[in-house]
């Protein structure tokens, strides 16, 4: 047992993530427009529901949009900062399960939120949370909690940090500012809050203060009593100078946070920057690490630290070597435990200091994107099922597609292993915004039945609907060796006639990847002919004397080359003297006694297994 | 199971040589003195009397001094330690009850070893009446629990072996003679997979003899048990006593008996007997009471139940007695236990009968302060992961706590389930239980088990079908339950359907569990309705829920009394929600050793102690000692009657 993970070892296997596949290359989100001028943020949730947000020019003032992600493609943009006017900026997006969207900005100076609660939904009107705010970090927990950080300028140079705690679909503010001290500069410049939100519900708020990094807790509107230092005052054998950029990540349990940041550290005449990551338990401060992979005899400069994590606390934390511009990753176990030693992640040569976005995709794999420039600007990622073994890197950008690596970079993943990468390309004037996203290969649809009879030449097929977060699903019906037809249905009628006989014919599922899985086999056994039914009579036709009845039943095949009939189901007689009916599968002969002299209608009905059925009558009268 | 069943049933022999069986329990509490130095060592008779009142009479504690060798090497079956040699050479004194690894927390200890314990004695020479001839008498030594594996040597001839801590067993002592003898017992607490719990399980393995040894004279005929069961079949009825005693011919020579019995003040007549050599009797009588006082929560009346075996002249032979409980527990088609008629909604605690000082080891005192903590805090119910020592639910009987009774099949892997030597060695242990335990009126119900994988193969499936029948078909009058381990989004679960109450472990805002679907303590009470859809006609039970706290601190920060304390309240507020839920146990009422390493999720736990107690390891209440007070003690444990 993982201490802290309960039950873990018996829990029923989840499906574990695959490399995944990019669908065709990017998709364009929106543009190409003279109007967008950045890409902000995106956000998925567990079900894959989620959504990107941007800013685009309306009118010539920055607003805030979403394109929504549903069912696997991402939707149109929507404006969601209606009504307000002036420019709005710094936008932020979290998600949760069922297309739940909140989205904060900032619009003339005051700290806004629109929200939707599902996908069917539109965005309420933005609502003022705060005046006076700027640098909001929002995230939402599995749970549909949420919380968002942001600096309130108190003026003449002070600061607080604040938050805002989202429940049910109301927003209350924290009780009081986290910062450790009243009206400092809190969360200015690269000290701006960075937020976690724990799958327990507790916040994590990180931000720079009088040149060190800070955490603390929140639960619900209560911050914690305690609030933790996370830079040491020195590092390597350096002293520390100041620190900043925090960036915070936690899984479902909110003792086990890591807070990565920047560290200016200095020793004698030398002054550099270090990315260093620190741990939290409970309210201890744990280990600190390096994450650059610079060496500590001779250090060159890092920065850009981000991080991801997933439930149990496994993803990754980056940096940019800003000397050999490399982008630098430590993988993270259990409860945000480092995994391995920092290694680059990134290859190839680059001309420029690489920024990198971690993103997880369920309780191991992660996505690590980057902006590379080596020569012309490319997007590449890496993916790793079980967050240690990276796969290769994988360029998503289309060749020539002028990435703009100033404009914005943004990754995110579901819970069952899909992940999406966004990121601006193009001219200026003619900007886009471009997804790639990355599936999981579905799960296959099933027939109906494992076998089944159809007295139509074209029966129609009946499956399962495949399984993927991500759509949309085709299927592809492969009837007797060849396929049939293609439909987005759970269903297809067979276009042509089909032979009387048994069929065997599969369905194929597949998504916008080309990834596919064939479910199992099926047949359809066509029958259109009823059977040939005939009988005869013996004995006395007299009351109280056995009566015999012999019956020619025979289910024939139709006159085609090659044609089966589905044989005799069932055989049911009535002797129509009200005294019930006999039937069997497999009845040749059968004896009766009337009791009582009168005229009798015998009624003979045969039914093949494909339910096709004939009925012979014959009247008698019965003596005395 | 009908009467006549019963009175076909057969005891289960558990020796693989010898006599060993599972034994009924048995009244002063008797201080061990302080063990003497090996050197001069003594032999010593034992003591009249028995650490519990229920039992078979002229019980002789073999108590006093025994002494103990370490065996690491497992050395000694081949040196010879179980020979009768008088050298004390290499033993060290000791007191029994003994963990031969009290206080030692390491990987070493948890895996277990070899340890030889022994004890000279002389007979006591007032034991046996002298219309009994010497060839008529036998001695019987009865061991109420070790842990794991006993052989057990007199005077350097081999009794037999029994394995599986907390349930008793016993041989028929041969080879005595006159003058000292030589009592020697190799204990081995090394667990397999298979073993009961298993290797690792999550309480520390403390090996040795963990209860009372008792000698018991067998004069002609051993009135070994009686199953005592009152049958009430509405609370205003009239009971029926039902009994049935086994009485086992031990000599070579056919003995003449006579039984008869008391319960309370009514008279039981079992009949007379010509029992042949080696055989057994085991009759059976009725007693009706009219208006029965009952045994009921918190409020328990009891009856003094006697069974006197006589010669045909009519001297008395041996006895049998017990503080017995008229009680009705009744499964309703809504999905609840009712007691006496009375719906129950339980609050309480499951313990380990553990402390830091002497292991699992617990001398009466001890074992006394766990009971009156739990009186204290208002719990009416008390589970532990075995059968209580039979002193234990001597003492939960006096004080109106009803048990959860389970047997050691601990987490048990599917490569365990799904063998079917397993299974019968499972079902075999609960058997053994039932019948060791069964007069007890604290007893609520029999659990099979704890924390089964949650696929279920077709191998549990089976081992829930064939325990819960067994169950059945021994005690009829309790219903059967399991402990499952349990979080949102696990499918209904049809294996279940034998069972009659399904206790679900939960730990929202805990343990980190199914993919974080328990992250959220908000998500407790959908989760609870959700069983209850699942399971409408079971009787369902928290079974295990806790939290950690062993500091000082932030209310937000896992493992803070502060913590423990905001989450038990929350807890316990949305279980009384819950009208149909049957009971909530918390676990653990104290801190306890579990394995190496395991914090027991505490981010800043001390491995290997589970903090989730409101009492510490060394009986400090926590804060949340008197938070669990208040709300237990205001908690309406069972309907008001009607």
């Amino acid at each position: 047992m993982v201490a802290g993970l309960w039950g873990l070892a018996a829990a029923p296997a989840a499906r574990a993530a695959a490399n995944p596949v990019a669908a065709a290359g990017a998709q364009p989100i929106a543009g190409p427009s003279t109007g967008l001028t950045s890409l902000n943020g995106m956000s998925i949730a567990r079900d894959g529901t989620g959504g990107v947000v941007f800013l685009s020019q309306v009118s010539g003032a920055e607003h805030v949009f979403v394109s929504r992600l549903t069912g696997g493609v991402f939707g149109s943009p929507e404006q969601v900062d209606t009504g307000l006017s002036g420019a709005s900026g710094q936008p932020v997006i979290a998600a949760g399960n069922n297309g739940l969207l909140l989205v904060g900005f900032i619009n003339s100076g005051n700290l806004y939120v629109s929200q939707t609660p599902g996908a069917s939904a539109s965005f309420a009107a933005p609502v003022k949370l705060h005046t006076g705010a700027e640098n909001p970090a929002l995230q939402m927990t599995n749970w549909g909690k949420a919380y968002l950080a942001y600096t309130a300028p108190l003026g003449s140079g002070h600061y607080d940090v604040d938050a805002e705690y989202y429940d049910n679909g109301a927003w209350q503010a924290v009780s009081a500012p986290l910062n450790v001290t009243p009206g400092d500069d809190a969360g200015t410049g690269v000290g701006r809050p960075s937020v976690a939100a724990a799958g327990d519900g507790v916040g994590i708020v990180a931000w720079g203060e009088n040149g060190h990094v800070y955490a603390r807790r929140v639960w619900g509107t209560s911050p914690s009593v305690e609030d933790e230092q996370l830079d040491p005052p020195n590092f390597g054998g350096a002293a520390e100078v100041s620190s900043g950029t925090p960036v915070v990540s936690v899984g479902g349990d909110s003792p086990y946070p890591d807070i990565a940041y920047d560290e200016q550290l200095s020793s004698g005449p030398d002054t550099w920057n270090r990315v260093l990551m620190t741990r939290l338990i409970a309210e201890d401060v744990g280990d600190t690490v390096a994450v650059d992979n610079l060496s500590e005899s001779t250090p060159g400069n890092a920065g850009q630290p981000a991080i991801a994590m997933s439930e149990y606390g496994r993803g990754y934390v980056l940096a940019g070597d800003d000397s050999t511009d490399q982008l630098i990753g430590m993988p993270l176990t259990n409860q945000g435990v480092p995994a391995a030693s920092p290694a680059p992640v990134s290859q190839g040569p680059s001309t420029a200091p690489i920024a990198g976005v971690p993103a997880v995709a369920g309780t191991s794999a992660v996505v690590l994107a980057w902006e590379q420039s080596s020569g012309q600007p490319e997007v590449v990622e890496r993916y790793t099922p079980d967050g240690t073994t990276l796969g290769a890197p994988q360029v998503l950008s289309a060749p020539g597609a002028q990435v703009q690596p100033g404009d914005g970079l943004a990754a995110a993943g579901d819970n069952g292993g899909d992940a999406a990468v966004a990121w601006v390309q193009g001219s200026n004037g003619a900007l886009s915004l471009e997804a790639a996203q990355l599936y999981q290969p579905p799960i296959a649809g099933q027939p109906s039945v494992k076998s089944a009879y159809a007295r139509t030449p074209t029966p129609t097929l009946r499956w399962s609907a495949g399984q993927a977060r991500w759509g949309p699903l085709r299927y592809q019906v492969t009837l007797g060796g060849h396929v049939i037809g293609h439909t987005s249905a759970t269903s297809l009628k067979v276009p042509e006639a089909l032979v009387d006989g048994p069929h065997t014919w599969t369905v194929t599922t597949t998504n916008p990847a080309g990834q596919s899985a064939t479910g199992r086999k099926s047949t359809v056994f066509v029958d259109t002919v009823p059977p040939e039914v005939s009988f005869s009579l013996s004995g006395r036709r007299r009351a109280h004397r056995r009566l015999s009845l012999h019956l020619h039943a025979v289910d024939a095949p139709a006159p085609q080359p090659g044609a089966r009939a589905s044989t005799v189901a069932t055989v049911r007689i009535d002797w129509g003297d009200g005294s019930g009916l006999l039937e069997d599968s497999n009845l040749t002969r059968a004896h009766h006694v009337y009791l009582h002299r009168g005229g009798f209608r015998i009624k003979v009905a045969v039914t093949d297994r494909a339910g096709n059925r004939t009925t012979v009558t014959r009247t008698l009268r019965i003596a005395k | 199971m009908t009467r006549s069943q019963m009175a076909r049933r057969t005891r289960r022999w558990l020796a693989s040589s010898g006599l060993a069986l599972t034994v009924l329990a048995g009244a002063s509490a008797l201080a061990a003195p302080a063990p003497a130095s090996a050197q001069s060592y003594q032999a010593t008779p034992p003591t009249q009397g028995a650490l519990a009142s229920d039992g078979p009479a002229d019980r002789y504690l073999l108590g006093g001094t025994w002494l103990y060798r370490p065996d690491v090497g497992n050395v000694g079956l081949g040196d010879g330690w179980w020979r009768d040699t008088a050298s004390t050479t290499g033993w060290n004194p000791v007191s029994v009850p003994n963990s031969y690894n009290a206080g030692q927390l390491t990987k070493a200890s948890m895996n277990g070893w070899v340890g030889w314990y022994r004890r000279d004695f002389t007979l006591p020479a007032s034991a046996f009446s002298h219309s009994v001839p010497q060839a008529d008498r036998r001695w019987i030594i009865q061991f109420e629990s070790v842990n794991y594996a006993a052989t057990v040597w007199i005077n350097g001839h081999r009794l037999g072996e029994h394995q599986v801590a907390y349930l008793p067993f016993q041989f028929v002592l041969s080879h005595l003679h006159a003058g000292v003898n030589r009592l020697v017992v190799r204990v081995d607490d090394r667990h397999t997979a298979g073993d009961f719990p298993g290797g690792g399980a999550g309480w520390w393995n403390f090996g040795g003899i963990l209860d009372a040894v008792y000698l018991r004279p067998v004069q002609r005929a051993d009135l070994d048990s009686v199953v005592i069961r009152p049958e009430l079949p509405c609370p205003r009825c009239a009971a029926t006593i039902f009994e049935q005693a086994t009485v086992r011919n031990l000599t070579s020579h056919v003995q003449k008996v006579a039984l008869t019995g008391r319960y309370g003040a009514h008279r039981l007549n079992f009949g007379r007997a010509t029992i042949p050599a080696g055989a057994t009797w085991t009759p059976t009588a009725t007693v009706r009471i009219s208006h029965p006082k009952l045994w009921g929560l918190f409020s328990p009346h009891l009856y003094k139940a006697t069974d006197t075996l006589s010669d045909r002249s009519g001297r008395r032979l041996g006895g049998y007695a017990w503080q017995s409980g008229i009680r009705e527990i009744h499964l309703t088609k809504s999905g609840r236990l009712d007691l006496n008629g009375r719906a129950l909604s339980l609050r309480g605690f499951s313990i380990h009968e553990q402390t830091a000082t002497t292991g699992s080891a617990l001398d009466l005192a001890q074992m006394q302060q766990l009971i009156s903590w739990a009186q204290q805090l208002g719990a009416g119910i008390i589970r532990e992961h075995y059968p209580e020592d039979p002193e234990m639910e001597e003492m939960a009987d006096k004080a109106g706590i009803l048990l959860w009774s389970e047997v050691p099949a601990w987490r048990t892997g599917n490569a365990q389930l799904n063998s079917s030597v397993w299974r019968k060695q499972a079902v075999g242990m609960l058997r053994d239980s039932i019948e060791a335990n069964q007069n007890h009126p604290a007893i609520l119900l029999w659990s099979i088990g704890n924390e089964f994988p949650l696929s279920v193969t077709g191998g549990q499936a089976s081992y829930i079908r064939q325990a819960v029948a067994e169950a059945h078909r021994l005690d009829p009058t309790r219903p059967v339950g399991l402990a499952t381990m349990s979080w949102p989004n696990i499918a209904c679960e049809s294996a279940y359907k034998p069972l009659d109450v399904i206790g679900f472990n939960e730990y929202f805002g805990w343990f980190d569990s199914g993919d974080g679907s328990n992250d959220d303590r908000d998500q407790l009470s959908p989760y609870l309705d959700a069983l209850r859809a699942c399971y409408p006609h079971k009787a369902l039970v928290v079974s295990e829920w806790g939290f950690g706290g062993d500091r000082t601190g932030p209310v937000e920060d896992r493992g803070t009394y502060a913590y423990q304390v905001d989450e038990m309240r929350f807890a316990l507020g949305v279980f009384a929600t819950k009208p149909w839920l049957t009971g909530a146990i918390y676990f653990p009422m104290q801190d306890f050793a579990a394995k190496p390493g395991f914090d027991g999720g505490d981010p800043l736990g001390k491995p290997p102690i589970v903090d989730k107690g409101v009492l510490d390891r060394f009986g400090n209440p926590k804060p949340s000692f008197a938070v669990m007070q208040s709300i237990y003690r205001s908690t309406q444990q069972i309907a008001p009657a009607r």
